[in-house]
C-alpha cells in the first residue's frame, strides 16, 4: 500500500520535475537567450548603423571613440571592411592578419544577417556572436561582428536547473514520508478494517473492529462486525444441531447406515459399527497388522468391504425411494445375532439402512414355539388314553366284566389326574412369569418347614430304603416369605431327588444363612448330572433322560417351578452335580421381604 | 505398509472411468465372495438341520455366482484391451480372474454338498455330526479370511491360512476312517457313509481353494508367485 502509494507519488514528481525541467530549459533558456540575442543584435545594428552614417574613410577615427559609447561592457563589436578583413574592434582575438574572412563575414558581407553560438577555445565559455551587414546608399561596404560571452547564462541556467533537481530531490523525500505516513494518518481506519476483515474470513469470528463513532468508516465497520457476529451465531446453531444428532445416532441401539449412490460408506454409527465390526482380540495378531491403517475408519470405503453379505447387496438393489424394503440376515461370529435390516433410496441418491437386532425376538419365538409343541406333545398323551379307556370301558361294563371296567377307570382317573397337575403347573408358571403371584408372607420356622415336606415324602423314601436326612439347626432365623411357595419349591426338589435317585441312596437338606438370606441344599447321592445340561436344566419340560422321567410321572415342570418361586420370593435357585457322586440343589431366600414384589432373575446364582 | 497400499485400489489413474472399472471389479469380486461362503454355509446348515429346501435354494443360488463369474471376466478383458495395464495393475487383472474361478469352483463344491444332502435327507441320520461341522466351519474360515486379506490387501494373514489347509486334510482322512468303520459295520449304512464321505472331500477341495485364493493375494501383494515351491527347480538340481 505504501509503495504503490510512494509510487505514485514518485512518479508524479517525476514527471512534474521533467516538465519543469523542460519548461525551464526552453522557456528559461529562451528567454534569457531571448533577451541576450536581442541585446546582442541590438549592439551590432546600432553599431552598423553608426559605420553606415559615417564614410569608410573616417571608419578607423570617429568609429573608435563611438565604439566606447556603443559598447556595453559584455558586448565585444568588430567591424569588417567590404573585401573582409578587420578594421577595428573591442574584442579581444588573436591576431588576425590576413586570415581569410570566416563563413559568417562572407555571408554578411553578402548581406545576410547570422547568429550563431561558437566555442572560441575548446571547453571554454560558449560566445553568441552576431553578424550585420554595414548598408550605405543601399550597398553592403561592410559588416559588424557582435560578440557576447554566454557562460553567465548558462551559468543562471546551470544553477536554476540545480536548484530544481534539489526540489526534486526535496519533494521525492517528501513524497515517501508522505507515502509513509498516509496510509497511518488518512486511511489508517481502512488498513486497520482491511486487517480485521481478513482475520474473519480466516476463520476468527470474535474478533470486532475498533473505531471511531465519528469516523466515516464507522457504518462499514458496524456492518462486518454484524456479520461476524451473524455468522458466528449461525455456524454455533448449526453446530449444536449436528452434536445433537452425532449425539442420537451415538446413542442408538439401532444401526445406522448412510451410503452413496455407489454404496461408499458416508456415515455408520457406534452400534452398528460394533455388530459388524466387533473389536479384534487382544491377543489377535491381526490387530498390529494394519499398522497406520485405522480399522475402524470406513467411511470412503464399499459396503461389500467392510461387511461382505451377499444378501445386503441384493437389498440395496432392491431399495426405492418410495418405499422400505426389509431383509433379515445373519451376522456370524463370537456373537452371532439377527438384524432386520430397512433399507431406502434417497432421491438424490444414497442409501439409507437401518439394522435393528432382533435375536433375542426370535429366539423367544423359538422358545415359545418349541414350548407349544411340547406342552401339545405332554397333554397328547393322557389325552390319548383317556380317549382310548372310555371307548372300551362301555364295552367292558356291558360285558359284565367289572375288573377290566376298574382298570379302565382306572386309567381314566389317573391320566385325569396327571392332566390336572400338568394344567395346574402350567397355570402356577405362566402366573409366576406374569409377576402375578402374589406373596402372602408369614414367618415361619425352617425345620418345621423341612419336617412337614419330609412327612409328604417319607412312605414314598422308606418303599425305597431312600433316608432323609435334615441338617436344619433350631438357631437358623424365622423366614418371612409365603408359605405356600417356599413349601412347593422344597417338595418339588425333595420329590425330584427321591424320584431319580437309585434304591439305598441318602437325600440331605442343609439350612444355613447367607448374608440376609436363608441357604437350603438338597442334596442326594444319586448318580449326578452331566455337565452339558446343568445350564438347561431349570428350562420348561428339560429332560435329561425323557423316558426315564416321563415313565416316573413327571410333568418336566417342576424345577421351572422351583426356579420361578425362588426368583419370586426374592432369591435364586441353582444346582451343582458331580457325576457319580451326587448332586445339590441350592435355593437362596431372603429372610425377610416386606413387599411382595419378585427380586429381578439373578443370572449369577442360576450356575451355583 | 506401502506393500499394502500399493495393491489397495485407493490409486490415482489418469482416467476417472478406469478408476471406477477397478472399484467395481472388486465390487464384483467381494459379492462373489460374498454369496459363495453364504452357499457353503448353508449347504453345511441344511445338512445339519436337514433342510431339503435349503438344499435345492442352495443349488439355484449358484448359477448367480456362475453369472458373476462371466460378469467378471468379461469385465477384466474389457479392461485389458482398452486399458492395457501394466505393472501392479496387470498384475492384479490377472490374479482376479485366477482368484475367480476358484471362488467359481467353491460355489460348484456347495451345489455338490448339496446334492448330497438332499440324498441324505431321504434316509434317518447315520450319526450325530460332529467333524463335519468343524471340518466345514475350518474350510469356511479359510475362505473368509483369505477374502477379508485380498479386500485388506494384506498378505500378513495368507501364510496362517495356507498352513490350515493342513488341518482340513487330516479332518478329511479322520472322517474317512470312522466312515470306513460304519460301511464295514453294517452293509445298510454304505449309501449314508459314502454321501457323507463325498460331503468331507468336497470341503477338503474347499480348503485347497482356499489355499489357491491366499496364494494369490501373496502374489498380488508381493509381486513374487508363492505358488508351487516344490516344482521351481528343476530335475537338474535334483529337488
Amino acid at each position: 500500500m505504501r509503495t504503490k502509494l510512494f509510487l505514485v507519488f514518485a512518479s508524479l514528481i517525476l514527471i512534474s520535475g521533467a516538465i519543469a525541467s523542460r519548461f525551464l530549459n526552453n522557456t528559461v533558456r529562451q528567454t534569457a537567450q531571448g533577451n541576450v540575442d536581442r541585446a546582442l543584435r541590438l549592439s551590432a545594428r546600432t553599431f552598423a548603423h553608426l559605420a553606415a552614417s559615417i564614410p569608410q574613410e573616417r571608419w578607423q577615427n570617429e568609429l573608435s571613440q563611438q565604439l566606447g559609447s556603443v559598447d556595453r561592457e559584455d558586448i565585444s563589436l568588430s567591424l569588417y571592411e567590404a573585401k573582409g578583413q578587420r578594421v577595428l574592434g573591442t574584442e579581444v582575438m588573436p591576431p588576425t592578419g590576413n586570415e581569410p574572412p570566416s563563413n559568417e563575414v562572407k555571408q554578411a558581407l553578402a548581406g545576410k544577417e547570422s547568429f550563431s553560438r561558437v566555442y572560441l577555445l575548446p571547453e571554454a565559455a560558449p560566445f553568441l556572436v552576431a553578424f550585420v551587414p554595414v548598408l550605405q546608399k543601399n550597398e553592403i561596404v561592410g559588416a559588424v561582428r557582435a560578440s557576447i560571452n554566454h557562460a553567465p547564462t548558462e551559468h543562471a541556467l546551470e544553477s536554476a536547473r540545480q536548484d530544481l533537481l534539489v526540489a526534486i530531490v526535496f519533494l521525492l523525500a517528501f513524497a515517501a514520508g508522505g507515502a509513509w505516513m498516509g496510509p497511518r494518518l488518512f486511511s489508517g481506519a481502512i488498513t486497520d478494517l482491511l486487517s480485521t476483515a481478513s482475520r474473519m474470513a480466516n476463520g476468527d469470528l470474535q474478533i470486532r473492529s475498533v473505531f471511531h463513532p465519528r469516523d466515516p468508516l464507522a457504518p462499514l465497520a458496524k456492518s462486518l462486525d454484524l456479520l461476524a457476529s451473524n455468522l458466528a451465531k449461525s455456524l454455533e446453531a448449526l453446530k449444536s444441531e449436528r452434536d445433537l444428532v452425532g449425539r442420537i445416532l451415538e446413542r442408538m441401539e439401532e444401526g445406522v447406515l448412510v451410503l452413496t449412490a455407489d454404496r461408499h460408506i458416508t456415515l455408520i454409527n457406534p452400534a452398528l459399527r460394533d455388530v459388524l465390526m466387533p473389536k479384534p482380540s487382544l491377543n489377535a495378531a491381526t490387530s498390529s497388522s494394519r499398522s497406520g491403517d485405522d480399522v475402524f475408519d470406513v467411511r470412503g470405503r464399499t459396503l461389500m468391504e467392510v461387511f461382505r453379505h451377499a444378501e445386503l447387496s441384493g437389498l440395496l438393489d432392491r431399495s426405492s425411494d418410495h418405499e422400505r424394503v426389509k431383509l433379515e440376515i445373519e451376522v456370524q461370529g463370537l456373537r452371532p445375532r439377527r438384524l432386520m435390516v430397512t433399507s431406502t433410496r434417497f432421491r438424490e441418491g444414497g442409501y439409507l439402512v437401518v439394522f435393528v437386532d432382533v435375536t433375542e425376538i426370535r429366539r423367544l419365538e423359538s422358545l415359545r414355539r418349541d414350548f407349544v409343541a411340547n406342552v401339545s406333545h405332554e397333554l397328547r398323551t393322557p389325552v390319548a388314553s383317556i380317549r382310548s379307556a372310555s371307548e372300551t370301558l362301555p364295552l367292558t361294563i356291558r360285558g359284565g366284566d367289572e375288573a377290566a371296567s376298574l382298570r379302565f377307570v382306572d386309567i381314566i382317573e389317573r391320566n385325569a389326574d396327571r392332566l390336572q397337575s400338568l394344567v395346574e403347573d402350567l397355570l402356577d408358571l405362566s402366573k409366576i412369569e406374569a409377576k402375578e403371584y402374589r406373596l402372602a408372607i408369614e414367618g415361619l420356622s425352617v425345620p418345621r418347614l423341612v419336617a412337614h415336606i419330609f412327612g409328604l415324602f417319607r412312605d414314598r423314601a422308606e418303599r425305597r430304603k431312600i433316608s432323609l436326612e435334615a441338617d436344619v439347626p433350631g438357631t437358623l432365623p424365622i423366614l418371612h416369605t409365603d408359605r405356600r411357595a417356599i413349601e412347593t419349591v422344597l417338595s418339588n426338589l425333595v420329590d425330584n431327588a427321591v424320584k431319580y435317585c437309585p434304591d439305598g441312596a441318602t437325600v440331605r437338606v442343609t439350612g444355613s444363612v447367607e448374608k440376609d438370606r436363608l441357604r437350603i441344599d438338597v442334596k442326594d447321592s444319586g448318580l449326578g448330572i452331566e455337565k452339558q445340561h446343568l445350564p438347561r436344566l431349570f428350562e420348561r419340560f428339560y429332560r435329561v433322560d425323557e423316558g426315564r422321567s416321563r415313565a416316573k410321572g413327571g410333568t418336566g415342570l417342576g424345577l421351572s417351578i422351583v426356579k420361578h418361586l425362588a426368583e419370586a420370593m426374592g432369591g435364586s435357585a441353582s444346582v451343582s452335580s458331580t457325576m457319580g457322586t451326587g448332586t445339590t440343589f441350592t435355593v437362596r431366600i431372603p429372610l425377610s421381604r416386606t413387599d411382595a414384589k419378585p427380586s429381578p432373575t439373578a443370572m449369577e446364582d442360576s450356575l451355583g | 505398509m506401502s506393500a499394502v497400499r500399493s495393491f489397495a485400489v485407493n490409486r490415482r489413474h489418469t482416467s476417472r472411468e478406469y478408476e471406477d472399472e477397478l472399484q467395481q471389479l472388486r465390487e464384483l469380486v467381494l459379492l462373489m465372495g460374498a454369496k459363495v461362503e453364504q452357499l457353503i454355509k448353508s449347504s453345511i446348515d441344511a445338512l445339519l438341520t436337514r433342510n431339503t429346501e435349503l438344499a435345492k435354494k442352495m443349488i439355484v443360488a449358484d448359477r448367480e455366482v456362475n453369472r458373476l463369474e462371466l460378469s467378471i471376466d468379461e469385465l477384466c478383458l474389457h479392461i485389458l484391451a482398452r486399458r492395457q495395464p501394466v505393472a501392479s495393475d496387470l498384475r492384479l487383472i490377472t490374479i482376479t480372474m485366477k482368484l475367480v474361478t476358484d471362488l467359481e469352483r467353491i460355489g460348484d463344491l456347495g451345489v455338490n454338498i448339496s446334492e448330497r444332502v438332499i440324498e441324505l435327507n431321504e434316509e434317518p441320520p447315520l450319526k450325530p455330526y460332529v467333524d463335519i461341522p468343524k471340518m466345514a466351519e475350518m474350510a469356511m474360515g479359510m475362505v473368509h479370511d483369505a477374502l477379508d486379506a485380498f479386500v485388506a490387501g494384506d498378505d500378513s494373514q495368507a501364510e496362517d491360512i495356507i498352513a490350515r489347509d493342513e488341518t482340513v486334510d487330516a479332518y478329511y482322512h479322520q472322517i474317512f476312517r470312522e466312515l470306513l468303520t460304519y460301511m464295514m459295520e453294517d452293509a445298510k449304512n454304505i449309501g449314508r457313509a459314502t454321501r457323507l464321505q463325498s460331503i468331507a472331500k468336497y470341503l477338503e477341495r474347499v480348503g485347497d481353494h482356499a489355499t489357491n485364493l491366499a496364494e494369490m493375494v501373496i502374489f498380488a501383494v508381493k509381486g513374487k508367485d508363492p505358488r508351487h515351491k516344490g516344482s521351481r527347480s528343476g530335475p537338474a538340481t535334483g529337488e
